[in-house]
């Protein structure tokens, strides 16, 4: 089997399923952060102490199975198995491992991990957080078309540094979008990869427009679509901060299995106290998107 | 355990979600309407990606519909108290063959009944859309609820059949514990319908608390609580969520012929509820 490896979230993968959206390395390490490979997953985790619909997790491990694409197992934060279903597409189990999977290894290994998007501006990385269909991923993509650089979409993790201050990793240069988003932002998807062959929901590379190293956490909007006919935006403030990043973490229901609990609170209070918060409200039909790119620029530029 | 709380669209379930929370809770003042009892609705996007642990926005509609069954289990499973959550799909089975909503964990169903030709008045307005266009889709056994695959919304899909097809899936779907109560009901005989409803969902009946519940549940609160902060649940397009509130609307907003097409359709059930006599006469 052929070993790659690449790089994400600041983190060296050896991996045995090719991964065209990460950024590949010029040369191998000896050992890598993390090693991806297939082998034979378990159907159950032994000792498991919470659980969804469809996976399963204890401190150090987590099941994923999906029927028809693969089950994946993560363990420690260093490691992937993936079992494969024969029908599954490359694309498919791709989708799923670089969506909860790695969610779920970036939690191990202690990092806050946001449902979020991130862009890099003059004064450090901005995070846009919300519910699915917000406009998270749809506002980088409109940045990017001013210029911004992209730090990740839509699974985003902090760490702190040496210093203590919450600074965000760079993902992988890609972006996902709607069709009717795509439109919006003149992309032609006859040129995209479709994220599955039956969704209308295309893989936009952002290649030349990637920000490879981690940056200092500016701020935070937590995108709000709401029946109003006007854009709003108030600053969010004090308990209220570290309620709102509890709130936006990557499938939060993961850290009870894991019992990571403990760690997600300190680094979100960290990411709460130095970070800009605001709440920023528009109108939910039609979706005004340059609006709300120049409200969101301005903010972060002033 | 969960009880649904089940209508065709634009019957009178908010009324009722309005009244339940406002009873349960007991609160000085009242509930806000974006803070109801049980979330959302049953079909919440935020609701399923959370207790499968992957997006809906990932899956197809096939894989969605037959993981949902799961969602309302692990909800169930993850709740000390009872449930009440409000849902707008009929009563079908997945692709894999099972309730889309699971006997195991219901308890009960509120299943509300309106008059199909003033849900017409309301659902067109509700949508944006001429009268003319929404009769099709309430004659339509293939008629699905937030169905665009081109963007994404806060709501998955709901399959809603036909109105008729609507009300049979749940009335007379073998092994619920159903409640029907008439939107006409609630208005003529508030306090008797909402009492049952309240024991019904197996809660103490208190007379005051009652009375308050349904003041605080009135359509005047309703309709100034939307007007003030707007309502997460109206449609992009409409003007508001809380229109009327009235009976008999059909009466001036429909042409004959716009009654007629409905009748056709739906006069078995009609009857059946007492919206239309056994000489073809529509009551309401």
């Amino acid at each position: 089997m052929t070993v790659t490896c690449y790089t994400a979230y600041g983190l060296t993968i050896a991996s045995e399923i090719a991964c065209p959206m990460l950024r590949k390395l010029p040369t191998v390490p000896e050992t890598a952060d993390v090693q991806i490979r297939y082998g034979a997953v378990p159907a159950d985790l032994e000792g498991a102490v919470a659980k969804g619909v469809l996976y399963q997790a204890k401190p150090n491990q987590f099941l994923l199975k999906l029927d028809k694409i693969a089950a994946f197992l993560i363990s420690n934060g260093n490691e992937v198995l993936i079992e494969r279903a024969p029908e599954a597409t490359d694309d498919e189990v791709l989708l799923f491992l670089f969506g909860s999977a790695f969610g779920a290894l970036l939690h191990q290994r202690g990092l806050l991990v946001l449902h979020a998007s991130a862009v890099e501006t003059e004064r450090g990385a901005v995070l846009f957080v919300g519910h699915s269909g917000n406009g998270k991923s749809t506002l980088a993509a409109a940045l990017r078309k001013r210029g911004y650089r992209i730090l990740a979409d839509d699974v985003c993790a902090l760490a702190l540094d040496a210093a203590g201050n919450p600074i965000v990793l760079p993902g992988f240069p890609q972006l996902k979008l709607w069709a009717d988003t795509a439109k919006k932002l003149e992309h032609e998807t006859g040129s995209l990869r479709r994220v599955r062959p039956q969704l209308e929901k295309f893989a936009l590379p952002v290649e030349d427009g990637f920000v490879d190293e981690p940056r200092p956490l500016f701020a935070i909007y937590h995108l709000i679509s709401q029946n109003t006919q006007e854009f709003k935006m108030e600053a969010v403030e004090d308990a209220r901060k570290f309620q709102m990043i509890l709130f936006n973490t990557y499938r939060g229901r993961f850290l009870d299995g894991l019992e990571m609990r403990r760690e997600h609170f300190k680094l979100a209070t960290a990411a709460g106290k130095a970070a800009r918060v605001l709440r920023v409200t528009r109108p939910s039909a039609p979706f005004l998107l340059e609006e709300l790119a120049d409200m969101v620029e301005k903010d972060f530029k002033q | 355990m969960i009880y649904w709380l089940a209508s065709y669209p634009k019957s009178g379930n908010t009324w009722t979600r309005a009244f339940l929370t406002n009873y349960w809770k007991n609160p000085d003042a009242p509930v806000d309407i974006n803070d109801f009892e049980g979330g959302p609705i049953a079909s919440a996007r935020g609701l399923f990606d959370e207790a499968v642990g992957v997006e809906a926005s990932d899956l197809t509609p096939e894989e969605i519909e037959n993981l949902r069954p799961r969602v309302y289990q692990d909800v169930a499973a993850n709740s000390k108290e009872n449930l009440y959550l409000k849902v707008h799909d009929a009563y079908t089975y997945t692709p894999s063959g099972v309730p889309l909503l699971p006997k195991d964990v219901t308890a009960g169903v509120i299943y509300i009944i309106r008059n199909p030709l003033d849900v017409l008045v309301s659902f067109a307005h509700h949508s944006a859309r001429p009268v003319e266009k929404m009769i099709p889709s309430m004659n339509d056994p293939k008629f699905a609820f937030v169905n665009n695959p081109r963007n994404l919304q806060n709501q998955l899909i709901q399959k809603l059949l036909t109105w008729s097809g609507h009300v049979l899936s749940w009335v007379d779907e073998p092994g619920l514990n159903v409640l029907v109560i008439r939107y006409e009901d609630m208005h003529a005989r508030t306090e008797q319908v909402f009492s049952e409803v309240a024991r019904f969902a197996g809660l103490e009946l208190d007379a005051e608390r009652l009375r308050k519940a349904i003041r605080f549940s009135s359509f005047d609160v309703l309709q100034a609580q939307e007007k003030e902060h707007g309502f997460d649940e109206k449609m992009p397009f409409s003007e508001s969520f809380f229109r009327k509130g009235k009976i008999s609307t059909w009466r001036e907003k429909l042409s004959d012929e716009q009654a007629v097409q409905i009748v056709a359709e739906h006069g078995a059930v009609m009857k059946r509820f007492g919206y239309l006599t056994e000489d073809g006469k529509i009551v309401f």
